[in-house]
């Protein structure tokens, strides 16, 4: 069944909507949450959590992509859990090595508490990720937004573990370049 | 969070097309993808050319330096921890799906260093403790080489063949005496039989060593050239009179022959088809007594060995030895106690063979705790208690029973309290495959306790400080145990079981408030009760033919259970084997690279061994065409091929054995 039919289901509410949704997207929410959270039960329930926050509100705001929507939703409830449980130290080490990995990039004096900063970095990220050739998007996206191992990805791309580190860390670089660039550098 | 948060969450809001296009994608299949097998092959080759690069250039000036920062790390190296990480997390799983690990998996997780080595080197002077915490004992330079040196073994290469083998060889007493000292920390006793193989033996004695003993002790003549097994009873007060040697071949029945001091050793019980001269001498052993205590001398070859003991504060002191072999047989502890127990006395009195027999398999049960130690300390100090502690005006002085005072560093406190009563079982259970030590208390509902008391990967409580009361406070009911600890039981060869249920035998002839646990084992239905139930817990062929005092030992003997160690290097990587059969499995002998296993009555027996061994990796051949119920005429070989890998080494495996009758009331597991 393709997304608009889907949405079709939201619109009527009928809940075989969330049926279509599991089995479409599914696999992805789950591994996007688990990657996160490292606890399958919790992922579960994360999944279970987004899909009931889509039906709450996918009448009102219409996606324009149902699976990027769904993975963005899963993915934000779970970094949320994440900070909630963050006292289990297993639960965050995937997470905190990527926030580490990220935080790698950012000038020292960074600092994005204010509701400006973070509202002008998302579009900054998506100028950034649309200057990485395919594969480097895909690596970082893979990594930064669903929160996989390198192991995982080069295993899901298809490339070598070495590859994808090194382009990790040319991303990186790169989006250090940006954020700089962007005046994220006040020193 | 970090700094990092906003960007973090910042990439969720990435524009849907990344997600999706990243989402979407999946491996391609290898064949296909030209790019992914050329990358490969290249990385092959630049790591083949990198290794062989390296290679060139050690064996031309040594380790150099590769030119790799200390700080940066290869992708190799990186790849490498990645690996070990995920190997790690395949081993002990998550917290939310743990992974219960198996024997082999988790001797290959923790076979580095029992924690609490550190707490035990620190009674024994001269041992260090390597970075990768092997223990090895190193005597100080001017007091020469200890016996270690001087048979080239190492306390954790030969764990278990040194308990149960080694006995007080090992000690830091006898290593004193090896240093000259005296008095108190001289060693008590010596128990055990030990069967030098000369050839190794003097192979690895230092020269010095040698020709010292040589020069020391010029008058010992040599004799006899066959191996030798004796039991010595030794009494200070009447040292000579008392010297009672006990020839076990003649008088295998646990009669006793006594001989006169002076008379000359018997031969081996050991048949002697298990040697070859050439292969195993042993001299004379010659005792000098003094007011000290006393001296034996061994020779093997033209040199001499010089044993020394003192006596003990209640002037006791018993030796059971031969000498000869570097690994060797030995006869069990309980055994040889049960051995010489007068059985006209137990007649007359037999509550203090209930006593003895309800102790040994209690102490039994606390030795294998020991065994389970990185050093054999406490062991020998708790097997001299057994010995030494003998009240020969009461029970004919063979009858020995256990002076809780001698037990040492904490373990009496242990002990004393495994007193079994009507309404609580207590117990130790070790276990082989957790390499740990667990307490169970059994409440009169059934619902069992258990703390764990000891684990080498995790420590616990520390030995010398185990006290009934931290060790029982921490029981909780077995199911929240495994649940907590992620061990799970097998009852089936939990040895404490089988020790219980034993103890109902032993407790035999008399009903007991014990027996009452199965059945009155005084009558048949009580000996098919028992039967049922140690069959049950995995003890086959259990001969319960009743017979009012002998019942015990003539039925117990009947069971035996061979522990087969195996040992890679200084990682022990354990296999049980489990071997019972009705015939006494006495001698389990190693030669080189070769098990003999002998003593095994039946065509069902070899074929169980031999399944067994064929499973571990091993060659079995038969190396015997008679098999007869005494012994060694039969007997299966088994040829340790097994080649083990490490680190892209292929190394030949190493084993140990040991062996242990049921009668102890132990089976390792």
């Amino acid at each position: 069944m393709d997304d608009g039919q889907i949405l079709k289901l939201y619109k009527e509410r009928n809940e075989k909507a969330l049926q279509e949704v599991k089995t479409k997207y599914g696999d992805n929410c789950r591994s996007i949450a688990f990657n996160i959270l490292k606890n399958r039960q919790d992922a579960e329930e994360v999944f279970s959590d987004a899909l009931l926050t889509s039906w709450d509100s996918v009448p009102a705001a219409e996606p324009a992509s149902l699976g990027a929507y769904l993975y963005r939703i899963t993915r934000n409830l779970a970094l949320k859990r994440y900070r909630d449980s963050r006292r289990k130290k297993r639960a965050g080490d995937v997470v905190a090595q990527s926030l580490s990995e990220i935080e790698e990039c950012l000038p020292s004096s960074f600092d994005v508490d204010t509701e400006l900063q973070s509202r002008a970095l998302s579009g900054i990220i998506d100028a950034f990720l649309s200057g990485l050739d395919i594969e480097a998007r895909r690596v970082f996206v893979l990594r930064y937004f669903a929160g996989m191992k390198e192991t995982e990805i080069s295993k899901k791309l298809g490339i070598s573990y070495g590859r994808t580190k090194a382009s990790l860390k040319k991303s990186r670089a790169a989006l250090s370049k940006k954020l700089k660039e962007e005046g994220y550098d006040y020193e | 969070m970090s700094k990092a948060k906003p960007v973090y969450d910042a990439i969720s809001d990435i524009k849907d097309e990344y997600i999706n296009d990243a989402m979407q994608q999946s491996a391609p299949k290898k064949n296909g993808n030209f790019r992914y097998v050329l990358e490969a092959v290249a990385c092959v080759v630049i790591v083949c050319g990198f290794v062989a690069l390296s290679f060139v250039l050690r064996s031309v000036s040594g380790p150099v330096n590769t030119g790799v920062g200390a700080e940066e790390t290869t992708e190799q190296e990186t790849t490498e921890r990645m690996t070990e990480q995920e190997e790690t997390e395949q081993i002990t799983g998550t917290e939310e799906d743990p992974v219960i690990v198996t024997d082999t998996e988790y001797v290959t997780e923790n076979s580095d260093i029992p924690d609490n080595t550190a707490a035990v080197t620190d009674d024994l002077p001269g041992t260090e403790e390597s970075d990768n915490g092997i223990v090895t004992y190193k005597m100080p330079e001017d007091d020469g080489p200890s016996l270690f040196d001087m048979l080239d073994i190492k306390p954790l290469d030969t764990l278990l063949p040194t308990i149960l083998h080694g006995r007080l060889q090992y000690t830091d007493q006898t290593l004193n005496w090896l240093n000259g000292e005296e008095g108190e920390n001289a060693p008590l006793f010596f128990e055990g039989v030990l069967v030098f193989d000369t050839q190794k033996a003097l192979a690895s004695m230092p020269d010095e060593i040698r020709d010292k003993s040589k020069d020391r002790y010029p008058e010992i003549d040599p004799a006899h050239g066959y191996p030798t097994l004796t039991i010595r009873v030794y009494n200070k007060e009447n040292a000579e009179k008392d010297l009672h040697y006990i020839d076990l071949q003649e008088k295998r029945d646990y009669d006793f022959k006594y001989l006169q001091a002076g008379e000359e050793p018997f031969d081996s019980y050991i048949d002697k088809a298990l040697f070859k001269p050439e292969q195993l001498w042993v001299g004379a052993v010659k005792s000098r007594i003094t007011d000290k205590g006393f001296h034996i001398y061994i020779e093997c070859g033209e040199h001499i060995v010089e044993y020394k003991y003192t006596w003990d504060d209640r002037n006791y002191v018993v030796s059971l030895e031969p000498m000869d072999a570097n690994l060797c047989i030995m006869i069990t502890s309980s055994r040889y106690i049960s051995s010489r127990i007068d059985r006209s006395k137990i007649e007359e009195d037999p509550a203090p063979v209930k006593e003895l027999r309800r102790k040994v398999i209690e102490l039994d049960t606390v030795l294998d705790i020991i065994r389970k130690r990185p050093y054999n300390h406490y062991y020998s100090s708790i097997e001299s208690a057994i010995i030494s502690d003998r009240d020969p005006d009461k029970y004919n002085e063979s009858l020995p029973y256990v002076q809780w005072d001698y037990i040492v560093h904490g373990t009496e406190e242990l002990l004393q309290d495994y007193i079994r009563s009507d309404d609580v079982v207590e117990y130790v259970r070790v276990s082989a495959r957790y390499r740990a030590v667990f307490y169970y208390k059994e409440m009169p509902d059934g619902e069992i306790y258990c703390s764990l008391i000891y684990r080498e990967s995790t420590g616990g409580a520390a030995f010398d400080e185990l006290t009934v009361e931290n060790v029982c406070s921490n029981a909780v009911p077995l199911a929240e145990f495994e649940q907590a600890t992620g061990i799970k039981f097998d009852f089936r060869y939990d040895q404490a079981q089988i020790a219980k249920y034993l103890d109902i035998i032993y407790s035999h002839p008399e009903t007991t408030e014990t027996t009452h646990r199965v059945g009155d084992t005084a009558d048949q239905k009580g000996n098919e009760e028992a039967h049922d139930r140690l069959t049950e817990l995995g003890v086959e062929e259990v001969d319960y033919t009743y017979d009012k005092y002998g019942l015990m030992y003539s039925k117990l003997f009947t069971l035996q259970t061979a522990f087969i160690g195996y040992q890679y290097r200084s990682y022990p990587l354990e296999y049980e084997l489990y071997g019972n059969n009705k015939s006494t499995l006495t001698n389990i002998m190693m030669r080189g690279e070769e098990l003999k296993i002998c003593g095994i009555s039946s065509e069902s027996s070899f074929d169980e061994f031999e399944e067994v061994f064929t499973s571990l990796g091993f060659e079995v051949t038969r190396a015997g065409v008679n098999i007869t119920a005494s012994a060694c005429e039969g007997g299966l070989t088994v040829r340790l091929v097994k080649q083990y890998e490490n680190n892209g080494e292929t190394v030949p495996s190493k084993l140990y054995f040991t062996m242990q009758t049921i009668t102890r009331g132990v089976i390792i597991f």
